[in-house]
């Protein structure tokens, strides 16, 4: 019995453990919803991603960019290192006096008179017999009030004798004052008679590189000696009967001349240079802390030049500042060269120091030219000069703007034609519109190492040219990019004052969220004006600040697109 | 906007209701304490079988698990009860993404395993011959979730980094050659230990991945840092095509390997008892049909257009800026580039440790209550644990309840059942009773055709875990062993509980039997 009853509990235990089982899969084993999924079914919440995007970058460091650099005529300065404007110009380049070829001649003869055609008429046929004399030749340069001595660079010495005489003559001319490597100058003619008078003949000797030396400077002059020797033929010689000589110098040209030369000869000269740098801003104000002209006269003959302003003047539009002062008024003597073959060089400085206005004060005004009138003379010689054929005088310069001082509000502007309503509408193509954009943002990432910043603006135009929408978030429409801090401890003498010494970092966000897309697709628009303004660090304060050619900047540009997915009509 | 999304949506809904409803297997949880069923030394290495037994070929043990922790279409929609349609919730699909998001499949059967008692009671044998198939498939967070962030948002997981080094795909399909050994040293102290020799037939794994995306928030500049390599082995020679090709695979040499189980169990109080074991310790050299990829761990930066190449500012020709990405993407191209060696390698087990104790909450006539705890290590940085209530009446029925995590995932509910019909022990028992809760997705078209119309999908609405184990064992001696305990009480007209009534019950020292020893038990090791 007991057996039967534990049996019999045991299988209702066993029976209540497999319902305790099963109810549990009983309790969840059901399909207790149902849904119905069709295309009317509502999309609840957010899909809100955010997707940036890498456009580009640039990092423009000045020095690595010196083709650009030599594009707008900026180049370091050898001395501070400061990047300046350079604006070279040459006002004249000529010869300091002009050099005319040699135009002498000279005629001298042996005419027999009564006693001396008597004497050689009794000569017999055969003998020989001679005559000789000397004679002193005359001579003058332009423009020389002495003359030590002349180079011959060209041109022939052209000796010509006539012979009334019934003989046979030899006629020698010689003179020390024209030389060759030292040696005299020495010319030999033969006349032979045959029958016919006169008896003429001629010779050329080429001048090249022959020297004609003055003992006399001041009264120069050069003596011919000659001589004749004759071969008497037996016939009579009447009186009048002459033997003459003629000298001359053919297409000689002086290469050198010494001695000294007449003062108060003066040649004018007029220049005229643009200055581009400055023509292309539309407003704004600058200055520069230290412009300077500097120039460069150049003189390869020994004669010292003087220069005469009669205008030194920057011109603006056509109104004139005329510039004096020291440096203007006081201009140096150009020196000459020592010996031939050397190239004097004279520099000059124009700066503010020496001027009046100051240079500064004319070039802040953002003068368009610089126009230079005036005259070079022949200046007072203490000791005797030279003057070469090839000599130069030339009076090159260069205005120089250094990048130092500062800038303010200076503006620039462009209108791009864009039809940016089309534009907009064709961006997106569905399934996407705007209304699953919530913005698209341009972003600017910029380290700035220049000591300027920029302040740009944009402005979306319709039809009518009337302004719809700017693209910007501050209240006076610009977007700021801030210049370097610059140090300003120290004075403007110290190496590095005025230059940057913290960049400025700073992030910056165009945002065109779907509001503006909307609203410029609604109402046509056509062009964007951009405009940037550039101003220097603590312009308010007229901090000056430099250019280094180490500065520069890094941009990057990044877009970011939020969108904000529209699942439901 | 809506009539473009729907097709995208049609096609993400049905993905859900795919992917919801692929099943994924591993040893029940529920069973560790269960030692009516002999399946449970599986998963508790230490604890025999009370009987010795022959698993039915490949019906012996059968387990499948199945892990979703990416889609939830029921999370996802929801319908009031006078609405003709159902609403789609991004907020929730976005939430239910955070964390960890795989897709897991494991499989395994017994070809056929087979346990016996020694003589002497001490020890119990056992061996199995096994197939595994195990999958996983794991997309990271930030992927998935990068419709709902974008690359910039503040929702990233790591601050201003998608990272993608979590993206992994695991297959792997082994045969297992299994002898266990277990062993009562004393009265409190019993260990088990399994071997196993491994004969892997294929293998598909990704590894070493460093993959990550990190978008600069000031200047929107990218940094790609990748690296990733990928294992094959036994299947690219595999399409399935043809009875010798599979044959082929399934006989397939080489891929040899061995792992190893080891446990302790001690009994340091009457119904108190605690193991610690660690598993899968081993590994399998891959040398067959073996095929390798891999991409350096590389860092590439991207920002933009460099305008600083392109020569003068002035002029950004358009054939520049083609050169420009041409030389771009070659750049990136030679930094990724793809290195493939057909070098044999190495696939470590996960070992896994576990400590678990079971407490004995009563022993009355018929009837035993035992309550455990266990928790493991998932050996890839997760944890399961879990507790149970198991409930045996004497050697016909057990039952047991649980409730715990698997992978770190979602806490669920387990049941277990093993039944002694006779000479038969069927058990089935699983971790996630949860799964049964379904629901019908019914889609439908109002027009273009676009939706397919039908009776609907059904899908489970808790999805993350389906696990499922079962099998039919025959018990050696049981039906023996029920007559013979029977003339035994009668014999010794000794009061006793079931367990010790059996001397099958390696379990039956007990404190009533101060000194006894298995073999000394009257009348029934012999048997």
């Amino acid at each position: 019995m007991n057996l039967l009853d534990r049996n019999e509990s045991t299988r209702i235990y066993t029976v209540g453990c497999i319902v305790l089982f099963s109810m549990p899969l009983l309790l969840t084993s059901c399909i207790r919803d149902e849904l119905n999924l069709d295309a009317d079914s509502a999309v609840i919440g957010d899909m809100e991603s955010s997707w940036a995007l890498p456009l580009g970058q640039l990092e423009l460091s000045l020095n690595d960019h010196w083709d650009l650099l030599d594009s707008l005529q900026i180049e370091a300065s050898p001395e501070s290192g400061i990047l300046q404007f350079v604006q070279p110009f040459e006002a004249f380049s000529s010869a300091p006096l002009l050099m005319e070829p040699l135009d002498e001649a000279l005629t001298f003869n042996w005419l027999l008179d009564d006693v001396s055609a008597s004497v050689v008429s009794l000569i017999p046929a055969g003998e020989s017999g001679s005559y000789g004399s000397a004679v002193d030749w005359s001579w003058g340069v332009n423009d020389m009030s002495s003359l030590d001595s002349l180079w011959l660079d060209s041109g022939s010495w052209l000796v010509q004798v006539s012979s009334d005489l019934p003989m046979d003559l030899e006629v020698i001319i010689r003179t020390s004052n024209i030389v060759l490597d030292g040696e005299p100058f020495e010319c030999l003619i033969s006349l032979d008679y045959t029958g016919s008078l006169p008896v003429v003949a001629s010779q050329s000797i080429a001048l090249d590189n022959r020297t004609v030396q003055f003992s006399e400077p001041m009264n120069p002059s050069i003596r011919l000696d000659w001589e004749m020797e004759w071969l008497a033929s037996g016939q009579p010689v009447s009186p009048g009967e002459a033997v003459d000589v003629d000298v001359s110098f053919v297409e000689t040209a002086i290469s050198a001349a010494f001695g000294n030369f007449e003062e108060n000869i003066a040649w004018s000269f007029e220049m005229g240079q643009a200055i581009p740098a400055l023509d292309n801003l539309i407003t704004g104000d600058v200055h520069f802390a230290d412009p300077q002209i500097h120039l460069w006269m150049n003189n390869s003959s020994g004669i010292p030049i003087g220069v005469e302003w009669s205008e030194f003047k920057f011109l603006k539009g056509g109104v004139a500042s005329v510039m004096s002062g020291s440096d203007i008024d006081e201009f140096p003597v150009i020196s000459g060269a020592m010996t031939p073959g050397d190239d004097a060089e004279t520099i000059h400085t124009i700066d503010n120091s020496g001027t009046s206005p100051s240079l500064s004060t004319v070039l802040d005004e953002m003068p368009d030219s610089l126009f230079l009138n005036g005259a070079i003379a022949i200046h007072a010689q203490e000791e005797p000069s030279f003057l070469l054929a090839t000599s130069r005088v030339a009076l090159e310069g260069e205005l120089r703007l250094p990048m130092n001082g500062w800038a303010s509000s200076l503006q620039w502007e462009d209108t791009v034609n864009v039809q940016i309503s089309e534009s907009l509408e064709s961006a997106l193509q569905p399934p996407l519109d705007w209304q699953d954009i919530a913005s698209v943002a341009i972003r600017l990432h910029c380290e700035n190492r220049l000591p300027i910043g920029v302040q740009v603006q944009a402005l979306f135009l319709n039809g009518q040219g009337s302004a719809i929408d700017s693209l910007t978030t501050n209240a006076n429409g610009w977007q700021l990019i801030d210049a370097g801090q610059v140090n300003t401890a120290g004075s403007p003498s110290d190496a590095n004052y005025g230059r940057v010494t913290n960049p400025i970092v700073q992030t910056i966000d165009w945002v065109f969220d779907r509001e503006m897309a909307q609203e410029l697709i609604g109402q046509d628009c056509q062009s964007i004006v951009v405009r940037a303004m550039l101003e220097t660090s603590d312009v308010s304060s007229s901090q000056d600040v430099r250019f280094y050619p180490e500065d520069g900047f890094r941009v990057e540009l990044g877009m970011r697109v939020d969108l904000d997915l529209n699942w439901n009509p | 906007m809506k009539q473009h999304f729907m097709k995208l949506r049609s096609l993400f809904i049905g993905l859900l209701c795919l992917v919801s409803l692929t099943a994924q297997g591993q040893d029940s949880q529920t069973t560790l304490f269960m030692d009516l069923a002999p399946q449970h030394t599986r998963l508790n290495i230490s604890s025999r079988p009370l009987t010795s037994y022959v698993g039915m070929p490949v019906l012996g043990n059968v387990r499948v698990l199945m892990g979703n922790s990416i889609a939830h279409p029921t999370h996802w929609l929801s319908q009031e009860a006078s609405a003709s349609s159902a609403t789609v919730n991004l907020d929730a699909v976005r939430h239910s993404l955070s964390d960890r998001n795989d897709l897991s499949f494991n499989m395994q059967w017994d070809w056929l395993n087979a346990g016996w008692m020694s003589s002497n009671r001490r020890s119990f044998w056992s061996i199995s011959v096994s197939e595994h198939i195990q999958s996983s498939l794991e997309l990271p967070e930030d992927l998935l979730k990068l419709p709902f962030t974008g690359n910039l948002s503040e929702g990233l997981s790591a601050s201003d980094v998608l990272d993608f080094s979590s993206l992994s795909l695991q297959f792997s399909h082994r045969r297992e050659f299994a002898a266990t050994w277990q062993y009562q040293w004393n009265e409190k102290l019993s260990s088990g230990i399994r071997l196993a020799y491994l004969q892997g037939l294929s293998f598909a794994g990704t590894r070493d991945n460093t993959t990550n995306w990190r978008v600069d928030a000031d200047n929107y500049s990218w940094t790609v840092q990748g690296g990733i390599g990928m294992d094959i082995a036994g299947l690219s020679e595999f399409n399935g095509e043809g009875a010798n090709e599979v044959k082929d695979y399934l006989n397939a040499k080489g891929n040899r390997g061995f792992s190893a189980d080891l446990a302790f169990q001690l009994k340091p109080a009457d119904k108190l008892k605690i193991f610690a074991q660690v598993a899968e310790l081993g590994q399998i050299a891959w040398t067959s049909d073996v095929q390798s990829w891999s991409i350096q761990d590389t860092i590439m930066e991207f920002s933009g257009l460099a305008i600083d190449e392109l020569g003068s500012v002035g002029s950004w020709p358009s054939d520049s800026i083609e050169n420009w990405l041409e030389s771009t993407s070659n750049s990136w191209q030679a930094a990724f580039a793809v290195d493939s060696t057909s070098s044999d390698f190495t696939q470590r087990l996960s070992p896994k440790w576990s400590v678990g104790l079971a407490l004995e909450a009563f022993n009355s006539k018929h009837h035993k209550g035992t309550i455990g705890a266990w928790a493991r290590s998932g050996g890839m940085g997760f944890w399961d644990w879990r507790l149970s209530y198991n409930h045996r009446i004497k050697d016909w029925v057990g039952v047991a309840m649980s409730w715990g995590s698997s992978q770190s995932r979602k806490s669920t509910l387990g049941l277990a059942l093993c039944l002694n019909a006779g000479p038969l022990s069927i058990f089935v028992a699983s971790d996630h009773i949860g799964f049964s809760k379904w629901t019908r997705i019914a889609v439908s078209e109002n027009g273009d055709g676009m939706l397919a119309n039908g009776d609907g999908v059904l899908v489970p609405n808790e999805a993350h875990t389906m696990q499922l184990q079962g099998g039919v064992s025959w018990r050696l001696g049981a039906k023996k062993k029920s007559k013979k305990q029977v003339s035994n009480k009668r014999n010794l007209n000794v009061k006793s509980d079931y367990t010790r009534s059996t001397t099958r019950n390696p379990e039956f020292v007990g404190d009533r039997h101060p000194g006894a020893v298995p073999c000394n038990a009257p009348g029934n090791w012999k048997d």
